[in-house]
């Protein structure tokens, strides 16, 4: 049985050959494009921002100790790093870079840096820094986060009755040991009228005078840099730093 | 040379040196790839029977390799590595570096440190101590307790007190501590 193929040859029409170059050269344009993206990502500084919004549902001292996120609510989610100067595949040493984080929490930290690379370079950089340390705690005292502290001036000082009239006492404050038995001379005691009545005047006058106060330490810091290069083994450095340190606002 | 097969399609991103200051052209100090990595003439003649192109499994690795190839060359030892960075490292907070027990210990510069990355995760406090917890999984368990440095909130970092590099004081401390200072259990 003999099997026989035909091929048959035909000539294209110039318009088709045309359409076939055209897509070729679109091809090759579009890979050189891509091509060159590739490198521009690897050669062109880049910046990014962020931005966003989230929740704490609960206001957790401890668990937000040192993330500025204390309170309850919702808070923003910013930050950025942005770059510029010449290209990375150029002779021009020109870079800066502006960043900055964390920027809607109690923790936010910016800065700034430009440089000459080999030659020169200033930056500055700010931080603010909070450390949470009690949210439940109470205090009678007025100017508390200052280094000025003073009792209100209707303060009583706290004593428990039945024991000493003068000895200042906090247990005074408590209802439960100034309307309960107590020990004088070695005997179980219960107070009289007059005791309760002074003690009841004393907790009266002191009770309302506490408030609350958070504990924490919020710092700041402030840094500025400056830096030259005299040559391969050889660079002059000058540096500030500001800190501070105070109770969170 | 080196970018001919080490280009941007290569499986490892090593063209991210260029956004660092290891790759910046104008700034007489660069090192080429060479400087690091050595003359490796073996490597740029080619595999077995002088095969050139990428993805040649025969083909000799770089003098100097810092943190093993795709192709499974082990990395260089690490005083050899230490002494190629020290090149142009040394001095201010290296000068301690030999006989630090990092040093002692077999740790190579390329073992804390990334090159090839735009951003070296090490130079960061939020990411430093993911390097320094590979190995003092410890001091990793101690973060978490109650009282403790913000090292997991990204607000210090283990430079802050120690220097990696070398120290006089223990444990690599930059200064030393007080003696009434109290020491972790």
């Amino acid at each position: 049985m003999r099997v026989s193929t035909t091929r048959q040859h035909q000539a294209l029409r110039p318009s088709v050959r045309a359409v076939q170059a055209a897509l070729l050269a679109m091809g090759l344009a579009a890979a050189a494009q891509a091509q060159d993206a590739a490198v521009d990502a690897l050669a062109v500084p880049s910046s990014t921002i962020e931005l966003g919004v989230g929740t704490t549902d609960k206001a957790k001292t401890k668990a937000h100790e040192y993330e500025g996120l204390q309170r309850k609510g919702s808070f923003l989610i910013g930050g950025f790093d942005l770059r510029g100067g010449g290209r990375y595949d150029s002779n021009d040493t020109t870079r800066w870079h502006l960043w900055g984080r964390d920027l809607g929490t109690d923790n936010r930290a910016f800065g700034f840096e430009q440089s000459l690379q080999g030659t020169a370079r200033v930056a500055m950089a700010y931080e603010q820094f909070q450390r949470n340390r009690s949210d439940s705690y109470q205090t009678p005292l007025l100017g508390a986060g200052t280094n000025v502290l003073t009792l209100p001036s209707s303060w009583i000082v706290p004593v428990v009755p039945r024991v000493s009239i003068t000895a200042a006492n906090a247990r005074g404050l408590s209802t439960d040991v100034t309307a309960s038995n107590a020990l004088v001379a070695g005997v179980s005691t219960a107070p009289t009228a007059a005791q309760l009545a002074q003690a009841s005047a004393m907790q009266a006058a002191d009770l309302p005078a506490f408030h609350h106060f958070d504990i924490g330490t919020q710092r700041t810091r402030l840094d500025f840099n400056a830096q030259a290069n005299l040559g391969p083994r050889w660079d002059v450095t000058a540096k500030s730093a500001t800190k501070t340190a105070q109770a969170p606002s | 040379m080196c970018t001919g097969c080490h280009d941007e399609n290569d499986n490892k991103a090593v063209l991210s040196i260029y956004q660092t200051r290891h790759g910046v052209k104008g700034d007489a100090r660069t090192p080429s790839c060479q400087s690091c990595h050595g003359d490796s003439a073996k490597h740029v003649a080619g595999g077995k029977a002088g095969v050139t192109g990428k993805g040649n499994a025969s083909r000799p690795a770089p003098d100097i390799v810092f943190k093993g190839t795709a192709a499974g060359n082990a990395p260089t030892g690490a005083e050899q590595q230490a002494g190629t960075c020290a090149t142009c490292h040394q001095g201010g907070k290296r000068v301690h570096w030999d006989g630090s027990q990092h040093q002692a210990r077999g740790v190579a510069c390329a073992s804390c440190h990334a090159v090839h990355v735009k951003s070296d995760p090490v130079m960061s406090r939020s990411t430093q101590q993911d390097a320094c917890f590979a190995c003092h999984k410890t001091e990793r368990a101690q973060t978490h307790r109650s009282s403790t440095h913000p090292l997991a909130a990204g607000k210090m970092a283990c430079s802050d007190c120690h220097n990696p590099h070398g120290s006089t004081n223990a444990p690599l401390l930059k200064a030393r501590a007080p003696s009434w200072a109290a020491r972790p259990a």
